[in-house]
Order: structure tokens, then C-alpha cells, then sequence
């Protein structure tokens, strides 16, 4: 705290020696010595524009009279100007110390009053905030974890209703292994602000790890209610995606952790879950033992569905996505007859189009339902306004129907349809 | 205990912003020599106050202190340390405080380099100097306060800068284009001094125009360099939007531009003079209004900052002041300047005059379609989106007639040109530049084409009618060539005027022959792109400080010939988990090959955006040119001569002429 006055006083003095200048220095006039510098500027102007129409009358490139016209001109702004600038004339002063001593005051008192009404000095004051800069580097990793779960529970503990902080500690516990505690601090938030799926998933989460990574009766109710208020939620489908890998089931892993890469809510890993998400499927092609399987087909099989859609935009649609953000553009194929579920999908952006897409097996979102379980099928092209799935009015679309899942020729769509 | 000192530091530089705003103003009515010269150390102080405010908040930058709140949403430890520095401005709180030290910078070099300016005269524009940054530190200091902290509770890491803006265009764009914006308050603060004392004579127009030219110059290679930006960085090809931000720094260019040549006139024939005022006026107020737009959440693109209507009253309130003010003051003062001189339809004066007025028209123009979605959308009646078609519409023509001007104003003489002189002058360059037009697209592209006749005949006319003007500056009487004699200003004028020239020839060609192609490559496929072969050679996963990107491979080759290696990226900012196009571009003086990643379309296959963009660097290089014409035009030593004994005594001899007149 002492450094931190001493410092401002630094300042202060600075200020003030800068203030004690204006009495002392000799050579710290502005502008001209010669207190009629703007007459003399404008009689500078005038010989210079003069010795140029000379100039040019001489090269011949005025004729006499323009040049007598010009020259009038000239010599009447110059009186003009002449008669404006009368410059005052300054007396020599005695030089008053009242005015930087004023001055000082008030540049200091100024500044010292706002700074308390505006800074944050009291705050220095506290503990946490001391030390802040220095052991900020040195803490390792555990060190910080305990440092943040520390300032949650006083946060907590000054204010109990704060249910962001009470939330926070949850996960904090969580980072650190006190599962109990962290249950017990959602608990605590759900108390606070009712059942939500983004509160559950997380109780869901801890209860798990507590039960040894087994999903047990009392984990899977909470993993149904999270999944029952939002079957997308993150939480809870990364923890779904987790069991199933832990079970070696790594296909299902891949399905939970991709709903949840696909879903672009805020706040989660993405990079951790892609990580994860091809670790899975590295396990499985392993635990395929060479076979290859549909997500990692590398050659394209003739005798499977290769569907190709040559997609652009008609002009109209073109238009009125012109001016606004770029949409995202869905491609999908769904089967003629039965569930209207998609068989494979593709998601674009509209700026890309015209495009080329080709739709096959690889991008069947599970392994039940792919093109080449069907025979027959309709694809659609959608721009959509709110970028996810579903066709919803203010959308532009395309569909053709009944499309043979063997057809080799490209198949033309061009989004021309708004949904009223 | 450093954000605080920061914090401290400003604050005392308010204080001496107030002192500078009053005290000079007092010496001058009180005729008091020692107040008027406090001017000078109040504006160092100003200066040094503020200085060491950036500095310590770009040190707490460097050592990660996320207590307080604008660093821990704008950095990151992991954040290489010259994106640490350059975040300093790469928000909304920091960036006011950036603009801040740009004006106080200006205001303390106003100071120095006053020598030869009159004294009354230098105290007052230092004083509205002072008022202007009074206006702008207690915004930055009650509304965008960049000291503000996050304590005792801080977070341990930071959100990170946006990575839109991790570049290097980031690091340079900014300031350049504050000091112009800036740079205008120094024009503003002069025609504010000059009505103040009610003196608007020659010397006035002297003393402003190196300075206004100065703030043109800068904002010119900001507004150039933001648009380079936008082309590498966005990852779109496109180096114009006519994005309502892009609009409010091209505006206040318009307008400037109109200033410095009615400055010209204003000094060179004594009229104009109104038009130099209102222009300076007009010219600040639209830095304020282009402020108040970005910082106030009204439009939402890249640029804008936070939404808070608190900012936007305040911003408006000191556009109210400063318009209001200014303009009463004119109104006041500025009814009976009257010039006596007269001028003809062919003289120099008519071409500038309607060079401007085009000029401002087309301010107007943008003006209207920035503003009027925005009014109508506030008024309830709906969504409008005023976009590239309006503008292209009605700037062209607008444009085309401006150019055609440009190549006149240099040629003709003030006052009242001599029958048939232009015409000499101007029918050879005239008939050439119309055959160069209406070649060029013949042999660039072997076919006609109306817009890039237009486009080339427009940029030779420039081109040559300056080199014209400076070959007559440079030929003597006795039909020797002395290039020595051609002044400094004068080539400054004409590399300027060449800068837009190149500037034309860029957009024409890049508008009418850029090649776009939107493909799925698989590895190892080729693309034929305006006769090169693109070749798609596969991926590859590289990892940088605080990303990690999948990179494209592209061979590039012309005729069997390699030429490049292009490596496009999609990154992944670890913190923000934000996707990012980085372009793969090859750069060379007559086209450009641009490579974008697309999505990934499964199975190493890729969707990928390839333009071929004949001399789009053209774009930038006139800019810089302008920028280059406008600095050589300051360093022109008749800004810098001093009142010679030799002149003393042409004033004696100088008053026979007076008594004459």
C-alpha cells in the first residue's frame, strides 16, 4: 500500500513540475517571437503568389491584362488581410506565480478527488487482490484450483443466494473430486432455481463419478429428467457419450459426443470433444479389426449408394440472402416410406453455393439408417433463417421426390422456394 | 497497483485537459503573455499524462492481469505478446484510450511546431484542442473506463482477443486511422481558432493546410489498410462491403478531401472561404458521428464494440455540443467574411468547386444510406437493408464525373482561362487516354468491355494530365527542363492524384476479370483457375501458440511451372473454440491467387473457394501513393520558411503598395 501512494505521489510531483514551468522556463512560447508573424505570413503569400503570376506572364502563359486583373485581386486581399490582423501587442508581464500556483491546486485537488470517487484502491486492500499479480504465476494447476475453489465458497458464503457462484462451486468440486459436495451444491441451485436440464446433467455428472463411473437407477432418472427438458443438452450427453465409451461401445460414444458438437451451444470444449470424438473412432476401426467401417470408407464402393446434388441458389433466393449474415444451407436425404428421420445429411453455408455435395452412407447418422437401407428417397435443400434442422417458415427450400438411391446422374436443386 | 496508477494517470490528464481548455483562452482576452504561453506545458503534460496511462495498461497487458476487466476480456496468457500489445486497442475501452493519446499527441504537436504560427492564434487552437480531449477522456473515463477492475474476485484466465483481430493488419490498421480521425480535430480546431479571432485570411489557410493534409494522409493508409484486412482476413475475396462502419471511416475521407482543396483555394485566391470552414466543420463532425455509430451498438458488424445506450447518449450529446456550438460560432462570426475576387466558369476555382461539391454529394449519398436503414428500422416501420447495389448505383456515375474534373483542376489556370490553352493542354491526353481505354480490354482479355473502358481511359487521364502539370512546372522559359523547379507540394499533389489513378485501374480490373470457383477437391485433384493450375496435394494438422489449424496444401502452377505453395487454414482458437479462415494468398504486382478452406466434405475431401484478382494490390498502392503524395506535399519547405530579413524589408516596400491599392 505504501508503494502504491508513494507511486501516486510520484505522479503528483511530476504534474506539478510540468505546472511550475509555466513561471520558470524561458523558451516555452508558442507560436512566433515576432508578435506580427500573421501580417507577416500574409505578405510572404502574397510575393509568393505574386513572383508566380510574373512567372507565368513572363513564360507567356497569361496574357498582360489577366495577369493586371490577378495582381489586383492580390493586392486587395492583402489589404484586406492587413487591415484584420492588427496585432495585439503583448506587454512584457511580470511574471505572476498565482496562476501556476492555482493551477497546481487545482490539477491536484481534481485528480485526487476523482480518483477516489473512481478508482478502485479500497479493493487493494483485501487479501486476495494483494497478492494477485505475483502469485498468479507461480501457482501450479492444483494450487489454482484450491485458489478458485477457495474465493467460490466465500463467495458463497457472503451471498447464499447467489446461484451462479453456488453453480460454479459445483463444478469446482467437481475439478477437485469432492463429489458429495458438488451434488450437494447443485441440489442447492435447483432448490434456488428449479429443474433445468443445464443443472442436472452436471448433478448427473458427479453423481456418476462418485459411483465409480457406473450409470446406476438413481443416475439414470436424473439422466432421463436432464434428457426429457433438453434431449441436446451437453452435460448430459457427454456423460451419456462417456459411459458408452467406457463400455466399449464406440459408436454410440461418437453419436452422443458429435450431438453435442453439432448443437454449437456455448460453453463447451469443442476442441476436447473432437479429440474425443476421434479417439472413438480410431477404437473402433481397431475394434473392427480392418474391416472398414461406414465412418472411415476411405474407396468408394460402386455398388453402394453415391447419390450426387449439383445445389444453387435462384436468383430471387440469392437476393434476399444477399444483404444479410450468411445462412446455413441443410442437404438431406430422408427415406420415401418410413420414419422421416435423414439417412444423410450435409450442412453447408449459402455463401458456398453453387455447390457440388455428394451423399452417401458415410454420412448416415446411425448405422441403422443409411441410404443403402432404402431403395428410394426424397432429398431436400433448405436454407435455414435460424441455422438448425427443420424446415420452418421464412426458409427457402427444394425437394425432389423419389429419387432412386442408385441414381448415378447429378441431380439439380436449385433453392427457389420460400415456406410461407 | 499498475492498472490503478494507469487509471490515476488518466485522470490527472483530464485535469490538464481542463486546465488547456481554459487557461490559454483567459490569456488571450487578458492579452497575458504567461498564459498564453502555459498553453505549451499544459499540452505536454496532457500529453505525457495520458502517454504513461497507455503505456501502464499495455504493461498490465504483458504480465496477464485479468483483475482488470478489459484485459481479462481481451486477452489470454497463452496470447503471443505483440497481440498482448495490440489488444491494448483491439476493444472498445482500450481503443478510446488509444484515440485519446492519438489527440493528445496531435495537440502536443500542434505545440511544437508552432513556431511560426501567431501566438494568439496557436493558444487557441491548443485550448480547443483541450476541449475536444476534456470531451473524450471523461467518455472514456465514465462510460468506457478500460481501468475498470474485477476485484476482489478475478478470473484466472482471460476470454481471449477475438481472433478475427489477432493479425497483423490489426496491430497497424487502427492507429493509422485514429491519427486521421484525430488528425481532422487539429483542421476543426484551427477554423474553430480562425472564426474565434474572427481572422480568416491567407495566413490562416497556411498555417491549416499541412495539418489537414496530414490527418487525409493518415486516414488514407488506415482506410486502405482496413480494407487489405478484410480481404486476407475475412476469407471472402471481397475488399469493400460498404458495411455501415467502413462508411463512417470513408465519409469523414470524402469530406476531408473536399477540405484540403478548399484550403488550396482559400490560400492560393482568398476565397472559398465558407466552404473551408463548413468543411472542417462538417468534416469533425463526422469523425463524432462515425463514433457514435460504431461505439454505440446502433449498427452491429465487425467493428461495432459493446451495446450500451449510455454511450451512445453521451457520444450524441458531444455531437450536439460540437455541431451545435461550432456552427452558432459561425454563424456569428463568419456572416461578413467576403472575398472580392471573382472567378469565370473555365478557371481553376469552378473545376475545385465542382470537384467538391461532387465530393459532397457523395459524403451525403453514403450518409443517407448508412443512416436511413437505421432511422427506419428505429421509427418502427420495418427493415430496409441498404446494400452493395445502391452504393455501386449511385457512387460510380458519381465518381466517373469526379475523375474526369481531377484531370482538368491541375491544368487550368485560377481566375479565367485562356481561350483554347486548355484544349491544348488536354486533346492529345484526352484522344490517348480514350485509345489506351479502348484497347486494354482487347488485350487483356480480347473482347470489349464497357466498364473497364471507362475504368482505364479515367485512370491514364489522371496519370497523364498530372504528368503534364508537372512537365509545364518543370520546363523553363528558355526551353530547358529543370525538374528541381517543380515544388515539392506540387509533386505531392500529383503523386496523390496518380495514387487514386492506380487506385481506379485496381477496382476496374479486380470488378470486371476476377474469377471465382467454388469446388470440392479431393487430394491430388486439379482446378484450372484463369489458366493456372490449382492442385490440391491433401492436409495437414500444425498447431500455433494459442490454436491449432488443419492447413491445406496448394500447389500453385502456371503453365507446367511451379509457382506457389498456398496454405490456407481453418483454425480453432483453443479459448474461444471459434472457428477462423486463414487465406492462402500469392501476391504479385498484376494479379492475385487466393485460396479459402471450406467445410470439410468428409472422406479428406474439401470444399474450397479459389479467386483469380487481376491487380487488386493496385487497390492498396494507390492508396499508400496518396498517402506518400500528401506527406511530400508537408515536407514542401514553404510550410517550414521562416520570415526572412529579406521579406522584412519587402514589407516596408510593401505598404507603397498598399497606399497604391
Amino acid at each position: 500500500m505504501t508503494t502504491f501512494w508513494l507511486a501516486i505521489l510520484l505522479l503528483i510531483v511530476i504534474a506539478l513540475f510540468i505546472v511550475w514551468r509555466i513561471f520558470t522556463a524561458e523558451n516555452n512560447a508558442i507560436g512566433a517571437e515576432n508578435g506580427n508573424i500573421r501580417q507577416e505570413t500574409n505578405v510572404t503569400l502574397y510575393h509568393e503568389h505574386l513572383s508566380q503570376l510574373e512567372h507565368d506572364l513572363a513564360e507567356g502563359s497569361i496574357e498582360q491584362d489577366s495577369f493586371l486583373q490577378l495582381k489586383a485581386e492580390l493586392d486587395k486581399t492583402l489589404l484586406q488581410d492587413a487591415n484584420a490582423s492588427e496585432a495585439n501587442v503583448l506587454e512584457p508581464q511580470q511574471k505572476s506565480w498565482l496562476w501556476p500556483v492555482a493551477i497546481g491546486f487545482s490539477i491536484v485537488s481534481l485528480s485526487l478527488y476523482s480518483y477516489m470517487i473512481l478508482g478502485a484502491y479500497p479493493q487493494l486492500n483485501s487479501p486476495a487482490a494483494m497478492n494477485e499479480s505475483e502469485a498468479h504465476s507461480e501457482l501450479s494447476p492444483e494450487q489454482m484450483l484450491a485458489y478458485r475453489l477457495q474465493q467460490l465458497q466465500r463467495e458463497v458464503a457472503n451471498d447464499p443466494s447467489n446461484s451462479q457462484a453456488l453453480f460454479s462451486l459445483g463444478q469446482a468440486y467437481i475439478s477437485v473430486g469432492e463429489f458429495d459436495n458438488a451434488v450437494e451444491a447443485f441440489d442447492g441451485v435447483i432448490a434456488q432455481v428449479g429443474e433445468h436440464a443445464e443443472l442436472l446433467g452436471p448433478k448427473a455428472q458427479a453423481m456418476y463419478y462418485k459411483n465409480n463411473q457406473v450409470i446406476n437407477e438413481d443416475i439414470q432418472l436424473v439422466i432421463d429428467k436432464a434428457l426429457a427438458l433438453d434431449s441436446l443438452d451437453a452435460a448430459t450427453n457427454i456423460l451419456l457419450g462417456m459411459d458408452s465409451f467406457s463400455n466399449r461401445n464406440f459408436e454410440k460414444a461418437v453419436q452422443y459426443w458429435e450431438t453435442v458438437l453439432n448443437s454449437e451451444r456455448p460453453g463447451i470444449s469443442k476442441q476436447a470433444l473432437m479429440g474425443a470424438v476421434e479417439e472413438a473412432k480410431n477404437q473402433l476401426r481397431i475394434s473392427n479389426d480392418g474391416v472398414t467401417s461406414s465412418l472411415t470408407a476411405e474407396n468408394v464402393d460402386l455398388t453402394l449408394p453415391r447419390l450426387t446434388v449439383d445445389v444453387s441458389l435462384a436468383p430471387n433466393v440469392q437476393e434476399a440472402l444477399m444483404d444479410s449474415e450468411d445462412k446455413t444451407v441443410f442437404i438431406y436425404a430422408i427415406a420415401a416410406e418410413g420414419p422421416r428421420m435423414p439417412l444423410a445429411a450435409v450442412k453447408i453455408k449459402a455463401s458456398d453455393l453453387p455447390l457440388s455435395i455428394v451423399l452417401d452412407d458415410s454420412q448416415a447418422m446411425t448405422p441403422q439408417m443409411r441410404l443403402s437401407s432404402v431403395d428410394k428417397v426424397h432429398i431436400y435443400a433448405v436454407v435455414s433463417m435460424q441455422g438448425n434442422v427443420g424446415i420452418k417458415p421464412g426458409d427457402f427450400k427444394v425437394e425432389v421426390l423419389d429419387i432412386d438411391v442408385m441414381e448415378k446422374e447429378p441431380i439439380n436443386m436449385q433453392i427457389s422456394v420460400l415456406v410461407p | 497497483m499498475i492498472p490503478e496508477l494507469g487509471h490515476f494517470a488518466l485522470i490527472i490528464g483530464l485535469a490538464f485537459a481542463l486546465c488547456l481548455s481554459i487557461v490559454p483562452l483567459i490569456g488571450v482576452a487578458q492579452n497575458n503573455q504567461q498564459l498564453i504561453n502555459s498553453a505549451k506545458p499544459l499540452s505536454f503534460g496532457l500529453f505525457l499524462f495520458v502517454g504513461i496511462s497507455i503505456c501502464l495498461l499495455a504493461y498490465s497487458f504483458t504480465v496477464d492481469d485479468f483483475s482488470v476487466k478489459y484485459i481479462a476480456n481481451h486477452s489470454n496468457s497463452l496470447l503471443p505478446y505483440y497481440f498482448k500489445i495490440s489488444a491494448v486497442w483491439g476493444g472498445h475501452e482500450g481503443s478510446m484510450l488509444f484515440w485519446v493519446f492519438a489527440l493528445t499527441g496531435w495537440t502536443f504537436a500542434v505545440g511544437i511546431f508552432s513556431k511560426q504560427l501567431e501566438r494568439e492564434f496557436v493558444a487557441r487552437v491548443l485550448a480547443v484542442m483541450g476541449m475536444i480531449a476534456v470531451g473524450f477522456i471523461l467518455f472514456t473515463l465514465l462510460t468506457s473506463n478500460p481501468f475498470e477492475r474485477l476485484l476482489p474476485n478475478f478470473p484466472m484466465e482471460g476470454r481471449d482477443l477475438n481472433p478475427l483481430l489477432q493479425d497483423i493488419g490489426l496491430i497497424i490498421h487502427p492507429p493509422m486511422l485514429y491519427m486521421g480521425y484525430v488528425g481532422f480535430s487539429v483542421a476543426f480546431a484551427f477554423a474553430i481558432a480562425a472564426l474565434m479571432a474572427g481572422k480568416m485570411d491567407a495566413a490562416w489557410a497556411r498555417w491549416s493546410r499541412p495539418w489537414t493534409v496530414a490527418a487525409w494522409s493518415f486516414l488514407s493508409v488506415g482506410i486502405a489498410l482496413g480494407s487489405w484486412w478484410a480481404y486476407y482476413e475475412l476469407g471472402w475475396g471481397g475488399w469493400w462491403f460498404w458495411d455501415p462502419v467502413e462508411n463512417v471511416s470513408f465519409m469523414p475521407w470524402l469530406a476531408g478531401t473536399a477540405l484540403i482543396h478548399a484550403l488550396a483555394v482559400t490560400e492560393q485566391r482568398n476565397t472559398f472561404k465558407h466552404w473551408t470552414l463548413l468543411l472542417a466543420i462538417f468534416t469533425f463532425s463526422l469523425n463524432l458521428l462515425g463514433a457514435f455509430l460504431v461505439r454505440s451498438g446502433v449498427i452491429t458488424s465487425v467493428h461495432s464494440f459493446a451495446v450500451d445506450p449510455g454511450r451512445g447518449m453521451y457520444l450524441l450529446v458531444l455531437l450536439a455540443i460540437a455541431v451545435g456550438g461550432s456552427l452558432t460560432l459561425y454563424a456569428v462570426k463568419a456572416a461578413n467574411v467576403t472575398s472580392p475576387n471573382r472567378f469565370t466558369a473555365y478557371s481553376r476555382e469552378n473545376t475545385i468547386l465542382i470537384a467538391m461539391s461532387i465530393l459532397i454529394t457523395a459524403t451525403v449519398t453514403i450518409l443517407l444510406g448508412t443512416l436511413y436503414p437505421l432511422i427506419i428500422d428505429a421509427m418502427g416501420m420495418g427493415k430496409i437493408s441498404v446494400g452493395a447495389p445502391y452504393f455501386n448505383a449511385v457512387f460510380i456515375p458519381m465518381m466517373i464525373a469526379l475523375f474526369i474534373f481531377m484531370g482538368i483542376g491541375p491544368l487550368i489556370r485560377w481566375k479565367k482561362a485562356r481561350k483554347g490553352e486548355l484544349s491544348k493542354h488536354l486533346n492529345l491526353i484526352s484522344i490517348f487516354s480514350v485509345i489506351f481505354g479502348a484497347a486494354w480490354p482487347f488485350m487483356f482479355a480480347g473482347e470489349f468491355n464497357f466498364m473497364v473502358f471507362v475504368g482505364m481511359t479515367l485512370g491514364c487521364w489522371i496519370v497523364l494530365a498530372v504528368l503534364k502539370d508537372v512537365l509545364n512546372h518543370a520546363k523553363q522559359a528558355d526551353g530547358r527542363w529543370k525538374f528541381s523547379a517543380v515544388p515539392l507540394n506540387h509533386i505531392g499533389m500529383a503523386v496523390a492524384h496518380a495514387g487514386i489513378a492506380v487506385t481506379v485501374i485496381g477496382i476496374t480490373m479486380v470488378s470486371s476479370y476476377e474469377k471465382e470457383i467454388n469446388v470440392k477437391m479431393l487430394p491430388g485433384e486439379n482446378v484450372n483457375l484463369s489458366g493456372y493450375t490449382i492442385e490440391f496435394a491433401g492436409t495437414k494438422n500444425v498447431e500455433g501458440p494459442n490454436y491449432s489449424a488443419i492447413q491445406g496444401q496448394i500447389n500453385v502452377s502456371l503453365d507446367g511451372e511451379f509457382v506457389t505453395l498456398l496454405k490456407p487454414e481453418q483454425r480453432t482458437y483453443t479459448v474461444e473454440s471459434m472457428g477462423m479462415t486463414e487465406a492462402g494468398i500469392h501476391t504479385n504486382l498484376l494479379r492475385d491467387i487466393y485460396v479459402a478452406l471450406g467445410d470439410p466434405l468428409g472422406q479428406n475431401a474439401w470444399s474450397m473457394r479459389l479467386y483469380y484478382k487481376p491487380f487488386i494490390v493496385w487497390i492498396w498502392l494507390g492508396g499508400f501513393l496518396m498517402a506518400i503524395g500528401g506527406f511530400l506535399a508537408i515536407l514542401s519547405k514553404r510550410y517550414r520558411k521562416r520570415v526572412l530579413a529579406k521579406e522584412q524589408k519587402s514589407i516596408q516596400s510593401n505598404s507603397v503598395v498598399l497606399q497604391e491599392a
